[in-house]
């Protein structure tokens, strides 16, 4: 039996356009909606050019939700890289992968409304942190987590590294595991120490374990919205506000459909500076 | 077999490969094509605009699908909300035997979840049979949107008209058409207390009942509360308990504080922007800035619990029963909660209307949406909801009282027959915050510009500073929610039922 080339070509092309074609229908729809008078419950396709974006940016929420979203970036994306290739090396010096690697993928699994929940308990005035603290003596440093609009985007922040750290570690662990092992093995037999092994033979071997964990987690960053929305709902004030919160906000609570979508687009944008560097530059290292 | 797949894997792929060049030139144009014939298509050619004016009461085509199904979409999934529904649900299935109903319940305070899912239903033109939603300006923006159909029938038939009070009508009332059967009635505006903490500081006896007091005397009340509750109790008690998590109960607050400042006029005129919201001296912003301020003097001098951003309403609910606060200005499922908990009427809690003059109220209602699949059947549904059984067993269990004045339960609870005897003597104006009379829009905004200003002046800013700029917030939100456009052609006559 010989199917000709067309034929494959449809049967695995045909799916992959469909999808592609209302995948692309959809950011174009999402589009064109942030151009349009959609701004209450009745659909409305009056082009408007630019303004809604124009509104947009000129609220005082989109200011903070995009500087909230950038610390979020660079405070959950480095920590959560770096100590996920840490501790995966630390795991596999154990050699108890399978036991570790659990404990740690573990938060992973857990739905973030549930690890949200969770967690506004433990950052409670009375809840486990602060028990905590003041069971070991550092009671001066219990604080209200949530209330207090000085931390509170902080703490979330750290939800999120807690959450994602099993992620990293993974990637972090497979890519290590890909090194070629007669490397290390010659560096250990030339007197290098663990830490030099593993600065100078794991740390440059592991790249594309940076490339794949820190576009996704950086992306995971920008589209935040579950945990602020289960703990926070941007509070206190708008203070933990960020931009997918505020889309939704705005075209669910608003009914503001066509400032929703404005605010989608610009989230759009943002994560493809984000993805477009990282699909180039591997693009470039793996079939360059 | 691993090799035939290999085979096969290698076949394919090369094939690809060889055609590739051309094929992906093609594929790509098809992709273009296609988006821009599509998008074309959808925004060129004009379609039917959705009809401002109310439809026919009666569709010319009868639904297809069997009948004895009924498909409803609400919220009530708490303790206590669930029995209430089932109950109703028991009625209907009495009355219709062989029904089956399709229950899509949502969980989620105030429908905050379930809203955009019936948003989507609806504007993908799927709707369900019937739907719970807040009557008012929250039920109006279905209204506007063409969703519903209107119920004037069932109205006349029950004679609802004759036995419900105007407001809740004026809220189910939209271009001369009724749009939805109201279920309930709760009071929004209820101070919740602890009578052991009011009684150990002497609190009615100095400052008299709280069903007078005005904003000036609720302010000493919390200053005497601060101060001598640490020499009298032997611990700190907070005047107020508010919860800030989900925002809206301070919004609440608010709204609750307006209505006993402002009177029922300034309340509605502010909630609808019926006012010069752009000339800082009317009168409206005059009160809107006492009450402001009294929050903020509230926040400043630490009459709030300090950890409100954490707590959702309920839990600000038990540090009253527990004495950790005074009071709580909070709507009456508060005793619906206190009930739940067991906490003891007159020790652990205790309520009074206020103001006593005047009720705020909101209602949970269902409707009929267009293209309803089973029409019939969804009307019936709204004959069961307007009827007294289920007004009158609905609303025991779930702590409300009915939205019929005909209907008089025998309250298990030392808090609802106050209530039952307000709903027909005081003066009735819709709650904001429950989507009885502002646009969600604009309500939503609020709840931003309150928890900012509060979280503001804990933070250490001037009271006045952060008032002046809550105002100046709160008149750009007038301008931009388009507040004032949604409540075009009403005047504020139409929501107050003055007594």
């Amino acid at each position: 039996m010989k199917l000709s080339k067309i034929r494959y070509f449809l049967i695995f092309m045909g799916p992959i356009l469909t999808i592609t074609i209302i995948f692309y229908f959809m950011i174009g729809w999402c589009i064109y909606i942030s151009m349009t008078d959609w701004r209450s419950a009745r659909v409305s396709m009056k082009f408007v050019g630019l303004r809604n974006y124009f509104d947009v940016v000129q609220s005082r929420e989109f200011y903070v939700s995009l500087i909230n979203n950038i610390q979020w970036i660079a405070l959950f994306m480095l920590p959560t890289t770096f100590l996920g290739l840490v501790i995966a090396y630390l795991i596999i010096l154990t050699g108890k992968e399978t036991i570790f690697r659990t404990i740690f993928l573990l938060p992973t699994a857990i739905s973030m409304v549930v690890a949200g929940t969770l967690w506004v308990w433990m950052y409670a005035t009375n809840g486990g942190i602060n028990t905590l603290l003041r069971m070991i003596g550092l009671g001066s440093l219990a604080r209200p987590w949530l209330s207090d609009p000085r931390t509170a985007l902080y703490a979330l922040i750290f939800v999120t590294v807690w959450q994602y750290l099993g992620f990293s570690i993974i990637v972090f662990e497979a890519a290590i595991k890909g090194i070629d092992r007669t490397l290390i093995e010659a560096a250990v037999v030339d007197g290098a120490s663990g830490f030099q092994v593993f600065r100078y033979v794991i740390l440059p071997q592991v790249r594309h374990g940076f490339l794949i964990a820190v576009p996704l987690l950086g992306l995971s960053a920008l589209k935040v919205f579950d945990v602020v929305f289960v703990a926070t709902r941007g509070g206190p004030g708008i203070s933990t506000y960020v931009l997918a919160y505020y889309m939704w906000v705005k075209a669910f609570w608003w009914r503001f459909m066509a400032d929703g979508a404005a605010i989608a687009v610009i989230l759009l944008l943002l994560s493809l500076v984000l993805v477009i560097p990282y699909a180039t530059y591997a693009l470039r290292r793996w079939f360059g | 077999m691993i090799v035939i797949s290999t085979t096969i894997a290698k076949y394919v792929l090369g094939g690809y490969f060889m055609v590739s060049k051309v094929v992906a030139y093609i594929a790509i144009a098809v992709i273009i094509t296609a988006i821009v014939v599509g998008v074309a298509v959808y925004y060129l050619v004009p379609r039917p605009a959705p009809p401002a004016a109310p439809p026919p009461a009666k569709p010319p085509a009868k639904p297809a699908p069997p009948a004895k199904e009924l498909i409803i979409y609400h919220w009530w999934t708490a303790g206590g909300e669930r029995e209430a529904i089932d109950a109703v649900f028991k009625i209907f299935k009495e009355k219709i035997p062989g029904v089956k109903i399709s229950e899509n319940p949502i969980a989620g305070g105030a429908g905050a979840v379930m809203k955009p899912v019936i948003w989507q239903l609806l504007a993908a033109g799927t709707p369900p049979d019937t739907f719970q939603v807040h009557a008012g300006g929250e039920l109006k923006e279905y209204v506007d949107a063409g969703y519903l159909e209107p119920v004037d029938d069932v109205w006349s038939e029950l004679g609802l008209e004759k036995v419900i009070p105007g407001t809740l009508q004026a809220m189910c009332k939209f271009g001369g058409h009724y749009y939805a059967v109201p279920i309930n009635v709760h009071r929004s505006n209820v101070l919740w207390y602890n009578p052991t903490v009011f009684k150990k500081l002497g609190i009615i006896e100095k400052f008299g009942d709280p069903r007078t007091w005005d904003l000036e005397t609720l302010l000493k009340v919390c200053k005497y509360i601060k101060e001598n509750a640490p020499k009298v109790l032997g611990k700190t008690v907070y005047p107020i308990a508010v919860a800030t998590r989900h925002k809206w109960p301070l919004t609440h607050l608010f709204e609750v504080l307006l209505a006993l400042h402002g009177g029922p006029e300034i309340y509605v005129k502010f909630w609808t922007g019926k006012f010069k919201y752009k000339d800082p001296k009317d009168p409206v912003w005059k009160a809107v800035r006492d009450v402001l301020r009294a929050i903020g003097i509230m926040a400043k001098e630490g009459y709030f619990n300090p950890d409100h951003p954490e707590l959702t309403w309920d839990q600000a609910a038990a540090k009253v029963m527990k004495g950790e606060c005074a009071m709580y200005i909070h709507g009456d499922w508060v005793a619906g909660y206190y009930m739940a908990v067991k906490a003891k009427y007159g020790e652990e809690w205790s309520a009074a209307p206020f103001p006593k003059k005047i009720f705020v109220c909101l209602s949970d209602c269902f409707n009929l949406p267009k293209k309803a699949p089973h029409r019939d059947i969804a009307i019936e549904w709204l004959r069961v909801v307007g009827s007294k059984e289920a007004q009158e067993k609905f609303n025991v269990i779930k702590g409300s009282i009915p939205a019929r004045v005909d209907v008089k339960p025998k309250y298990p609870d030392p808090y609802r027959p106050e209530t039952a005897e307000d709903w027909v003597k005081s003066t009735l104006v819709p709650s904001a915050v429950h989507g009885g009379l502002s646009k969600e829009a604009f309500v939503t905004a609020m709840h931003d510009i309150l928890t900012y200003m509060i979280s503001s002046i804990e933070m250490g800013t001037d009271v006045d500073k952060a008032v002046d700029y809550a105002v100046t917030q709160i008149a750009v939100a007038i301008e931009r929610t388009g507040l004032v456009d949604f409540w075009k052609g009403y005047t504020i006559d139409y929501f107050i039922t003055k007594r």
